[in-house]
C-alpha cells in the first residue's frame, strides 16, 4: 500500500507540473534565455540614482566579452544603497567590489533600467582556481524547490570552468533561436 | 485545457519563488553599530511612533497597479492579500505599532509623514517581490535605546503578474514577510514568516511564528511585552574570542523557536520567550552564495565608521550546554520579566557547515505541500521529503546522516534517498499515542555535524479542508450568503474570499458545511474561496482550483466628499455621499494617498454616506489628491477629489482625540472631556453643542484647550462637535466618539467565598467577578472584545458569563488565573470591552 503510493507520486507530481513553469528556479539555461546581456565584466565604479521611491546602486562595469548582446561597458542597478541623505536597505541585494570580474546576467526592462537577473543569482566570481583555471563560481540557489515538471529538486553550486558555461550559454542561446 | 484555467490552477504550495529574495538574510533587525559611551551598541532602524498618529503607520498601494494580472486575478483581489498581510502584522499584541491602509497613492506624491509605500516595480525575471526600509545616514536618536528612524519603507511587487496569481499561498505569505522586511524586520532562522522561503514553515491560516511575534514586539515593544516574555542571553565565544553572527535558537520540542544572532563580541539575547523552559542551540549561518557576501548573503552590519564587520569564526553546531547529544542537552528556565543569563557557549572550529537550508515538504493529497504538514492518523502518508545542502551525496543518502525528531515521541523509521524525487531525503516516520501535534523539530546529524531545523514536521490529525462547492444564495432579507460544502469544515474553520474574511459563518454539522456571508464586492467581481483550519491546513493543500464566488451585478458607483478641501494643518468632519454604494460598518476605509491626511476614524452612517475625521498635516504641501474607499474587497477611487491648501497660521482647529482628565482611555456620558483646540487663546469665549446640543464647556488653564461636560444623559457613539469662539470664524466640525461608560468590577469571589481584603491568590484559582456596565453581552463571548487582565495576562472567561438577575447590564464570569501571572506581588486587575476599561483592582498573588 504505502509503496504503491510511493511509486505513484511522480505521476502526480507530474500531473500537477505545468503551471509551475513560470516559478522554477533560474538556471544559467534560464538566465541564458532569459537575460538582454550576458557579459564577462569587470566592476570599474559605482554610483547611486533614485527611480521613484527606491535608490539603486548602479555599477558600472567594463567588458571583457559579450556573450549576449553587445556593448563595451554595462551600467546596471542593484535595488538599495545609500543617496545622501538617506539609505536603503533590500535584503538579499547583492554587493559587488569594484576591481572584482563577474559575469553577469543582465536584463534591461521597458523602462531601459538594467538589473541583475534574480538579485544575486545573475552574478557569477570569476576566480582562478588552483590550477590556473578560470572559474565561474556561484553557491547553491536558496531557493530550491520544485522544478517545472513538479519533482523536487536541488540546486547545485555553480563552479564551471569559465570555458564550459560560455559554451553552455552559448549552446543555450542556438538552441533558442 | 484553456491558458486562462491553467492559470487558475493554484500552484504547488511548495513551489519555488525562485529569487524572489534570491539570497537568504541571517540579520534580524535592520541595525547599525555605533560606539555609545565607550561601548559598541547595536542601534535599529525602525519606525519613530511618536512621529505617526496615534502609533499607526499607514500604507498606501501605488494606483498604478501591476501592467498585467493573470486571467481571472483581479487587482481588488491582490489589494485585499495586501491589507491581509498588513492585518497579519497589526493582530501582533504586544507590538505597539499599529497598521492601516490609507488607500491608493499617485506615484511620487510628496509625503513627509513617515509611511510605506506598496509600488509595482520593474522586477527583473528571478525576483517577484523586495522589501525594506529607508533611512537617513545622519538622523539618530537619543536617549538610552537609540534608533534610527525610518523616513519611510518601500514594498516593491513586480508589475508584471501575469504569471502568479494573488489567492496563492505564497502570494500572501510573500507580501507578508517583505512587508516585515518594510516594518524593521530581517531574516530569521527559526522557520517563521520572516525565515528565508526555502525554510519557512508557516502558512496563510497560521501566518506568523513566536519569533515572528517577538522580533516585531522586541523593535515596537508594549509595557505587556516584558511583562508577559522572558528572555535569555549569554555568549558564544570560539577559544575564548566572541563569534559575530552565529544564529542562537531557543525551542521547546513541541513550540514555535525563537532566536537571534550574535553581536560582533559574540554576545546575544533572546526576547520575546513564553515562560517556560527551553533547550537552547547555536548554528552557523549558511554559507554565502557568493564571494563579498555574508553568511547566507546578508549584508553585513556596518561599524561607526561604515565598514563591515566581518562575520564568524565558522564553528559546529552544539546544544547548550556543549553537547550534540540531545540526552545531554540542559533545558534553561525562562521566566515573565526576566533574563536566563550567562547562557553561553564555548563552541568548536569548523570549516563551515556541510548541512544547511533544508526544506521539507509532505503530501497530504496530490500536491507537494511546505512545510510538512504529516497526519498521523494517515498512516499511508507517515513521511516526509527533505531537500538541502548536504543531505544527498552521489545519489544517496550522506554517509552516516541521521535523521531524528526533536522530544522523541515520533521517531525516524528510516531515512534514505528517495528514487522518486531524485535529490530528496524520504523520511519515514512513526507516530504513537503520545506524538501529538503541532511543530517539531528534526535533528540531521553525521558523526560530525548536528544541523536542526525547526518546525521541520508539523503533526495534525486530521487532513486539510477542502471545498467541493460554493452556492451562493441569498437569507430572508435578501443579503448575499454562499454555501460552502466540502471535507475537513469545521466550526472553527476560516472562509477567506480572496484575501477578505467572510462577514460571518455558521458552521452545519449535519451537512458538513458552512454558511458564509461574503464581505462586499465590485460588481461581477470573481473572488477565490480559502478554507483555513486552526491546525495550521488550508483547502488548496489539496484542492487544485479553489472555489470561486462572482459578485451580482451592480449599477456604476461613485462619491464625492465635502468638503473637498482643507488647509494644512486643519482636522476636519469630511463627509462622503455615495451613489450605488454598499458602505458597511466594520468593512470600508477611507484614504487620500498620502500620509500628510490622516484620517482618524470612520463611521458608516448609511449604505451611500460615510463621516470621516480627517486631519492634514501642518507640513503637508498644497497639492490635490486622489481618495480611495475600500468596502469589503471593492476598491472605489477617484482622482483629484480632495484638494490640500495652503496652511493658514491663525485659524482655530478642533481635535477629535477627546481627552478623559481622569486619565481613562475613554470619554463617556457624565465625564469631563478635554478637547484640544490650536489658536485658543486664554480668556476667550466660547460656546460648544454635540450634535447641535449645547454642552457646558470652557477654556481650560493650560489654554489651547476646552473643558467639556458630556450630558450624563447623551446617547453614545458618534457625535458631531462644534465650537464656537466669540468674534472669530467658526473652526471646523470634528466627529468624536462617545463612547458607553467604563465596566466596573462591583465584586470579586474566589471559588464560593468573597475574596477577602487580605486574601491571597495563586495560580488555578477560579476567580468569579461580577461585572456591570457591559451594555453589550455579545463582547463576553468574543475575546477580542472582551478582555481580563491580571498581572499583563490577558484572561478568558471558562464559560459564557451570566446575567445578574435584576441587574442590568451586568454579568457574573469565571476564570482561572493563569501560572503567567508574576507570583508574590500584588498585581492589577481591569476588565476591558471594546477598549472601555475599568478601574484596576488590586490583587495579592502568594
Amino acid at each position: 500500500m504505502r509503496r504503491c503510493l510511493l511509486f505513484g507520486l511522480p505521476a502526480l507530481l507530474i500531473g500537477v507540473a505545468l503551471q509551475s513553469a513560470t516559478l522554477q528556479r533560474l538556471s544559467i539555461s534560464d538566465m541564458a534565455r532569459k537575460s538582454t546581456t550576458i557579459v564577462r565584466a569587470r566592476i570599474s565604479g559605482s554610483y547611486t540614482a533614485q527611480h521613484g521611491s527606491l535608490i539603486y546602486t548602479h555599477y558600472k562595469a567594463a567588458v571583457s566579452e559579450a556573450w549576449k548582446g553587445s556593448a563595451a561597458a554595462v551600467d546596471f542597478a542593484v535595488p538599495g544603497g545609500v543617496l545622501a541623505p538617506y539609505r536603503q536597505t533590500v535584503s538579499g541585494a547583492p554587493r559587488l567590489t569594484t576591481g572584482a570580474e563577474y559575469v553577469l546576467f543582465l536584463w534591461t526592462g521597458p523602462s531601459g533600467l538594467t538589473q541583475v537577473m534574480g538579485l544575486s543569482q545573475g552574478v557569477l566570481n570569476v576566480v582562478q582556481d588552483k590550477n590556473g583555471d578560470l572559474m565561474a563560481t556561484r553557491a547553491a540557489a536558496t531557493e530550491l524547490m520544485l522544478d517545472s515538471r513538479g519533482q523536487p529538486v536541488n540546486d547545485q553550486p555553480i563552479s564551471i570552468r569559465l570555458s564550459d558555461l560560455r559554451t553552455q550559454v552559448r549552446g543555450t542561446l542556438e538552441v533558442a533561436q | 485545457m484553456n491558458l486562462a484555467r491553467l492559470f487558475k490552477r493554484p500552484a504547488l504550495v511548495a513551489l519555488a519563488l525562485a529569487g524572489l529574495t534570491a539570497s537568504a538574510s541571517g540579520y534580524y533587525h535592520f541595525l547599525q553599530f555605533t560606539t555609545i559611551d565607550g561601548v559598541l551598541r547595536a542601534v535599529p532602524e525602525k519606525f519613530d511612533l511618536t512621529a505617526l498618529y496615534n502609533k499607526t503607520l499607514f500604507f498606501y498601494v501605488s494606483q498604478t497597479g501591476p501592467s498585467s494580472l493573470a486571467a481571472g486575478d483581479s487587482f481588488d483581489a491582490l489589494l485585499s492579500q495586501i491589507r491581509l498581510a498588513a492585518a497579519t502584522w497589526n493582530s501582533v499584541p504586544t507590538s505597539d505599532l499599529r497598521l492601516a491602509y490609507g488607500g491608493l497613492f499617485a506615484p511620487g506624491t510628496t509625503q513627509n509623514t513617515p509611511h510605506m509605500e506598496v509600488i509595482f516595480g520593474e522586477l527583473p525575471p528571478g525576483v517577484l517581490a523586495m522589501g525594506g526600509p529607508v533611512t537617513t545616514t545622519t538622523a539618530m536618536t537619543a536617549g538610552p535605546n537609540p534608533f534610527v528612524p525610518v523616513t519611510y519603507s518601500v514594498l516593491t511587487l513586480n508589475k508584471d503578474l501575469s504569471q502568479q496569481l494573488s489567492y496563492q499561498s505564497w502570494s500572501f505569505t510573500v507580501i507578508l514577510h517583505e512587508m516585515g522586511h518594510a516594518l524593521g524586520l530581517q531574516h530569521s532562522m527559526t522557520s517563521s514568516a520572516m525565515a528565508t522561503l526555502l525554510t519557512r514553515a508557516t502558512s496563510r491560516a497560521k501566518p506568523l511564528g513566536d519569533d515572528d511575534i517577538a522580533g516585531l514586539s522586541a523593535l515596537y515593544p508594549t509595557p505587556q511585552f516584558a511583562q508577559q516574555f522572558g528572555s535569555l542571553s549569554g555568549r558564544v565565544t570560539l577559544d575564548g574570542n566572541g563569534v559575530h553572527l552565529a544564529s542562537v535558537v531557543a525551542l521547546t520540542p513541541t513550540g514555535d523557536a525563537v532566536g537571534t544572532l550574535t553581536n560582533p563580541d559574540g554576545t546575544y539575547e533572546i526576547k520575546g520567550l513564553l515562560p517556560r523552559q527551553y533547550y537552547v542551540y547555536v548554528q552557523p549561518l549558511p554559507p554565502a552564495t557568493q564571494e563579498g557576501f555574508g553568511p547566507a548573503d546578508i549584508v553585513l552590519p556596518l561599524d561607526a565608521t561604515s565598514n563591515p564587520i566581518p562575520a564568524g569564526p565558522a564553528f559546529k553546531t552544539e546544544f547548550y550546554p556543549g553537547t550534540v547529544n540531545m540526552a545531554q542537552a540542559m533545558s534553561i528556565r525562562v521566566a515573565a520579566g526576566e533574563t536566563a543569563k550567562d547562557v553561553d557557549f564555548a563552541v568548536q572550529a569548523s570549516a563551515g557547515p556541510s548541512i544547511y537550508e533544508v526544506a521539507t515538504y509532505s503530501y497530504p493529497g496530490d500536491l507537494a505541500v511546505k512545510p510538512a504538514y504529516v497526519n498521523v492518523n494517515d498512516i499511508p502518508r507517515w513521511y516526509l521529503v527533505a531537500g538541502g545542502a548536504g543531505l544527498i551525496e552521489n545519489g544517496s543518502a550522506k554517509p552516516g546522516l541521521n535523521v531524528s525528531v526533536m522530544g522523541g515521541a515520533t521517531v525516524v523509521g528510516a531515512s534514505f534517498a528517495a528514487d522518486w524525487a531524485p535529490g530528496f531525503l524520504e523520511v519515514d516516520l512513526l507516530f504513537n499515542l503520545v506524538s501529538g501535534t503541532g511543530p517539531r523539530h528534526l535533528l540531521f546529524s553525521t558523526p560530525d555535524e548536528l544541523y536542526v531545523l525547526p518546525s521541520g514536521l508539523i503533526q495534525v490529525m486530521n487532513p486539510p479542508p477542502s471545498i467541493a462547492s460554493a452556492t451562493p444564495g441569498v437569507d430572508a432579507n435578501g443579503n448575499p450568503l454562499v454555501t460552502i460544502a466540502g471535507k475537513n469544515l469545521g466550526p472553527t474553520t476560516k472562509i477567506l474570499f480572496d484575501g477578505v474574511p467572510a462577514v460571518s459563518s455558521v458552521y452545519d454539522k449535519g451537512q458538513n458545511q458552512i454558511v458564509a456571508t461574503p464581505p462586499v464586492g465590485a460588481s461581477k467581481h470573481v473572488a477565490a474561496i480559502t478554507a483555513l483550519n486552526n491546525d495550521g491546513q488550508i483547502s488548496l493543500f489539496v484542492d487544485e482550483d479553489p472555489a470561486e464566488y462572482t459578485y451580482p451585478e451592480r449599477a456604476p458607483e461613485s462619491f464625492t466628499v465635502s468638503p473637498a478641501a482643507l488647509p494644512a494643518g486643519i482636522e476636519s468632519m469630511v463627509e462622503i455621499n455615495g451613489v450605488n454604494t454598499a458602505f458597511a460598518q466594520g468593512q470600508t476605509s477611507v484614504g487620500f494617498g498620502t500620509s500628510d491626511i490622516v484620517v482618524k476614524r470612520v463611521w458608516v452612517m448609511s449604505p451611500t454616506k460615510l463621516r470621516a475625521s480627517v486631519f492634514v498635516a501642518p507640513s503637508a504641501k498644497a497639492v490635490s489628491t486622489l481618495a480611495t474607499i475600500t468596502t469589503g474587497l471593492e476598491s472605489l477611487v477617484q482622482p483629484a477629489v480632495f484638494q490640500v491648501q495652503p496652511p493658514n497660521p491663525a485659524a482655530a482647529s478642533i481635535s477629535s482625540d477627546l481627552i478623559n482628565p481622569n486619565g481613562r482611555a475613554t470619554v463617556y456620558p457624565g465625564s469631563m472631556a478635554i478637547v484640544p483646540v490650536s489658536n485658543l487663546p486664554l480668556g476667550s469665549s466660547i460656546t460648544a453643542t454635540l450634535n447641535d446640543i449645547p454642552v457646558s464647556a470652557r477654556v481650560a488653564d493650560a489654554g489651547n484647550q476646552i473643558l467639556m461636560a458630556i450630558p450624563a444623559d447623551f446617547p453614545p457613539g458618534m457625535a458631531v462637535l462644534r465650537v464656537q469662539v466669540a468674534g472669530a470664524a467658526p473652526a471646523p466640525p470634528v466627529v468624536v466618539s462617545i463612547d458607553a461608560a467604563p465596566p466596573v468590577i462591583e465584586a470579586v469571589w474566589n471559588g464560593q467565598a468573597p475574596l477577602a481584603a487580605d486574601a491571597t491568590l495563586a495560580a488555578g484559582d477560579a476567580l468569579i467577578i461580577q461585572i456591570g456596565n457591559v451594555f453589550d453581552a455579545a463582547a463576553l463571548a468574543d475575546p477580542a472584545r472582551f478582555r481580563l487582565t491580571i498581572g499583563g495576562v490577558d484572561h478568558q472567561p471558562v464559560d459564557a458569563p451570566k446575567p445578574v438577575d435584576g441587574q442590568p447590564n451586568t454579568y457574573l464570569a469565571t476564570f482561572i488565573l493563569s501560572p503567567l501571572i508574576p507570583a508574590g506581588q500584588q498585581v492589577s486587575m481591569t476588565v476591558a470591552v471594546d477598549g472601555r476599561t475599568s478601574d484596576a483592582y488590586q490583587l495579592q498573588m502568594r
